[in-house]
């Protein structure tokens, strides 16, 4: 019986880049954006969890100086950045389990 | 913004509606009684009433086939817009704003309505927070993929 060994092709290094046909999407410029490679996606979602906790902290400012219409903007500013952290702290912890899994390789 | 936490973001546009809706409800009730609208007289107050729609968000949702099928992005608020219906009119001739006949029209709202639309609106307030909850716990949820206990 033939067993195919573990053959990396090339292709499994590039950054990921999905297909028109698989997101379904005709439109150009959303393409475009999900071309980006693993650092460009961290970067971002960095960004993005930086800009939900900077949304809770301007609305917390909001509702002490009476600025604030509705409160539950400002629980869900909360909650959202909440979510955010806890997401970024899962990917964190799945990196570096990975990390440690490499570091214990035998050689 | 981050399409995980989209639904979030709808629950959060059905509960400013909510909010906007209660808002012109307890100007109703607040003006129940309210027969000139400006120092010169202009008539009894009118009921308002919200008028919401759908607010439709093209956006890439990875989980539909289709780029066609426009996601609904939750509710806005149309507009507010007055009750065309008739004034109440009360004999009282002793009113300062009574007419020749001696009836005062007062607004044409009815508090016990107003009650009952205020208990839809406050359970519908109660029905966003519920799924927005639903909608948080599913990430959290997610998040639990693969974590050891």
């Amino acid at each position: 019986m033939r067993i195919n060994g573990f053959n990396p092709t090339e292709s499994a290094f590039k950054p990921f880049k999905p297909t028109k046909a698989a997101i379904g999407g005709d439109d150009g410029a959303a393409t475009e954006g999900l071309l980006t490679t693993f650092a460009d996606t961290l970067k971002k979602s960095i960004e993005d969890l930086s800009s939900l906790e900077k949304d809770s902290s301007s609305k917390t400012n909001d509702l002490l100086a009476g600025r604030l219409d509705n409160v539950h903007d400002l629980m869900i500013a909360l909650e959202k950045s909440k979510i955010g952290l806890s997401m970024a702290i899962e990917v964190r912890n799945k990196l570096i389990e990975g990390y440690k899994e490499i570091m214990r390789m035998q050689v | 913004m981050s399409g995980y936490l989209k639904s979030i973001d709808i629950s959060s546009s059905g509960l400013t509606a909510e909010r906007v809706r209660m808002d012109v409800i307890s100007n109703n009730i607040a003006n129940a009684n309210v027969t000139r609208t400006s120092e010169e007289g202009g008539g009894p107050y009118r009921r308002q009433m919200p008028v919401f729609s759908v607010r439709n968000q093209s956006s890439k949702y990875f989980a539909l086939k289709s780029m066609n099928d426009s996601i609904p992005g939750g509710v806005s608020v149309a507009g507010i817009v007055e009750d065309d219906s008739e004034p109440r009119l009360v004999y009282d001739p002793s009113h300062p704003d009574a007419n020749k006949e001696g009836y005062v029209a007062y607004p044409n709202v009815n508090v016990v309505r107003e009650m009952v639309d205020m208990i839809t609106c406050s359970r519908a307030y109660e029905a966003n927070v519920t799924s927005m909850t639903s909608a948080k716990n599913m990430i959290l949820r997610a998040l639990d993929i693969g974590v050891k206990a």
